[in-house]
């Protein structure tokens, strides 16, 4: 196998299949078929086979295409940016703070915005956790605020400075239009303007953030999918100690 | 544009969205100054890359010119192409490694990602200015605005364009209300020493008409709107704010207030207004105004007529538009001679 021209694998290696499907604002018919397989070649996938389409309504049509991919990748030069931490689990991390923070940690979580998620920050934060994981509410030397979602991001700069909090993290798992960019910016914006964003860390979490967007969007950190709260408490607890914010000023 | 430089040390770009066209006007601005000034160059985001992180679309890149002195970061410094002399290393961390100095021995390209809080981005100014560079650019990201405040740098340049909103109506009421904010007046002169000595020693105060003040035990006054209200009588003349002024707050405020007598409410630049542009109109008819204890020029603003689609939109029509409302030069970095 090639690693430097990587495709998508169906029955054989390299052979390129996949399988798209999209919605045309177009009705149900022959003419919608062939664009549908225009489109497809337009993406790179000839022998585009439109293998099923029906109408959603009178002017909408569905459509589900398979073909071979002309396109491939060089897996070689991929170069991904992740959260370097050392990896601890719970145990090592409530180890960590006793050792070295030697106080308890505030942390404050939210869906920002319009976002009615809870899915992301709930399985960070709750004591049941999430796939085997527990939640920081469970580690000890952690007080762990859930605020829940749709929190707007005076509330919960507010709610931070009030609790003097020193972790913030944020989960945006609605991304139409970009909405989670403009959301995660403002917030960011509000913790400058109030003074206080040198002296929390602040994290944001869902589907569509990377580590670089969020350098990007000015936070410390980003973790996407298949992250646990013992990657997001590692993190922090060390960087507690980097930024040097262990004993910084209780206002 | 360059002409408009003249008198300008520190210089921000700063934007109404992704892809509105900072990386462009920077681009556009080193090719100018090479070989005229010394350049020191950094990024409250990330610039320089190949890719977009977001979507994945080629991006700008940035060419620098042997002796530009940069502040990047360590895993950027990999990325970037041309030879370099670490000056000094910050210990300003970022998710992509430690912000370091160096310097450009030679020219090439430059992944650039600088320090991403403001109070870092001043560290970074200072060691800047101990390389006696003549010049400063800072590049932004994505809608930040707050470094572009006198805190941080003395001119600043706004981009706009049609990857902000596919309503134009949508795109030039905001990017005037940005404008808006850079022609906040300052205070008055013999005023400004004593607002600052309140601004540093308490996070709201106030000063009535007989001149006498009080400072409230207030935090913030994010979400605490309503206690706030009941503090404003009519005696009150200036209410002055340390930290962010919200539309929360706002729409209180000219829900709650008789109009009887003016009030001027003082923050300290004009980065810390954080409110949506439509309570612009609203507060123009009211008495209350809004003054700041410094302010940064805007330099110009320049616009990208492509939205992220490719799409082109009425160019002229927008120029016109805002031509009308402000008396800001005006140029598309992608096409105009901007000399």
């Amino acid at each position: 196998m090639d690693l430097k021209k990587i495709k998508p694998y169906g029955d054989t290696i390299n052979d390129g299949k996949v399988q798209i499907s999209f919605t045309l604002p177009v009705p149900n018919s022959e003419k919608g078929e062939v664009c549908a397989k225009e489109l497809a070649m337009k993406m790179g996938v000839y022998d585009p086979l439109v293998v099923h389409r029906e109408s959603l309504e009178k002017n909408f049509s569905f459509y589900i295409i398979y073909g071979s991919l002309m396109h491939s990748v060089d897996f070689t030069k991929i170069h991904v940016e992740t959260v370097e931490t050392n990896h601890m689990d719970m145990k090592e991390i409530e180890q960590y703070i006793e050792e070295n923070i030697k106080r308890e940690i505030v942390v404050i979580g939210a869906s920002t915005g319009s976002d009615a998620h809870t899915v992301g920050i709930d399985a960070i934060m709750n004591m049941k956790g999430y796939a085997g994981h527990y939640g920081l509410e469970r580690y000890k030397g952690i007080q762990a605020y859930n605020l829940g979602s749709q929190v707007e991001n005076e509330v919960f700069v507010q709610k931070a400075i009030e609790l003097n909090a020193d972790v913030l993290l944020v989960s945006q798992t609605v991304t139409q239009k970009d909405i989670h960019l403009q959301n995660l910016t403002n917030l960011i914006e509000l913790l400058e303007a109030e003074g206080i964003r040198d002296q929390v860390i602040v994290i944001c979490g869902g589907p569509r953030i990377t580590h670089e967007l969020a350098k990007e969007l000015g936070y410390d950190a980003g973790f996407g999918t298949k992250k646990y709260a013992e990657d997001v408490a590692a993190f922090f607890v060390c960087e507690l100690e980097n930024r040097n914010l262990v004993n910084k000023d209780r206002r | 544009m360059i002409t408009l430089l003249e008198n300008a040390f520190i210089v921000s770009i700063i934007g109404m969205a992704k892809n509105v066209g900072k990386t462009t006007t920077l681009n556009f601005l080193l090719k100018k100054l090479y070989g005229k000034k010394k350049i020191g160059l950094t990024s409250i985001g990330r610039d320089g890359e190949l890719l977009d992180v977001v979507t994945f679309l080629p991006k700008p890149r940035i060419y620098i010119e042997c002796g530009t002195i940069v502040a990047t970061t360590t895993l950027c410094l990999q990325q970037s192409d041309f030879t370099k002399q670490v000056l000094e290393s910050t210990g300003i961390t970022t998710p992509l490694g430690e912000v370091v100095v160096v310097k450009a021995l030679s020219d090439g390209y430059v992944d650039l990602a600088g320090p991403s809080i403001i109070k870092d981005m001043k560290k970074i100014i200072t060691i800047l200015k101990r390389y006696e560079v003549d010049f400063i650019l800072i590049d932004g990201a994505l809608s930040r605005k707050g470094f572009a405040s006198s805190e941080i740098c003395d001119h600043t340049i706004l981009c706009t364009g049609f990857s902000y909103s596919n309503q134009i109506n949508h795109i030039l009421q905001d990017t005037l209300h940005v404008v808006s904010l850079f022609q906040l007046k300052i205070i008055d002169d013999h005023l400004n020493d004593r607002f600052k000595h309140l601004i540093k020693t308490s996070n709201i105060s106030l000063i009535y008409k007989n001149g006498k003040d009080k400072q409230l035990p207030f935090k913030t006054i994010l979400n605490k709107g309503k206690l706030l209200i009941h503090e404003l009588t009519k005696d009150v003349r200036y209410l002055i704010i340390s930290g962010a002024l919200t539309d929360e707050f706002l729409n209180l405020l000219l829900k709650n207030r008789k109009l009887s007598s003016p009030l001027t409410i003082v923050v300290k630049h004009p980065m810390k207004c954080i409110y949506q542009s439509s309570l612009n109109e609203v507060l123009l008819k009211t008495n209350i105004d809004i003054k700041v204890l410094s302010q940064t020029k805007l330099l110009c603003v320049t616009i990208n007529p492509m939205s992220r689609e490719g799409l082109m939109y009425d160019e002229e029509a927008f120029i016109k538009a805002l031509k009308q409302k402000i008396d800001v030069p005006i140029f598309n970095v992608m096409r105009d001679n901007c000399e």
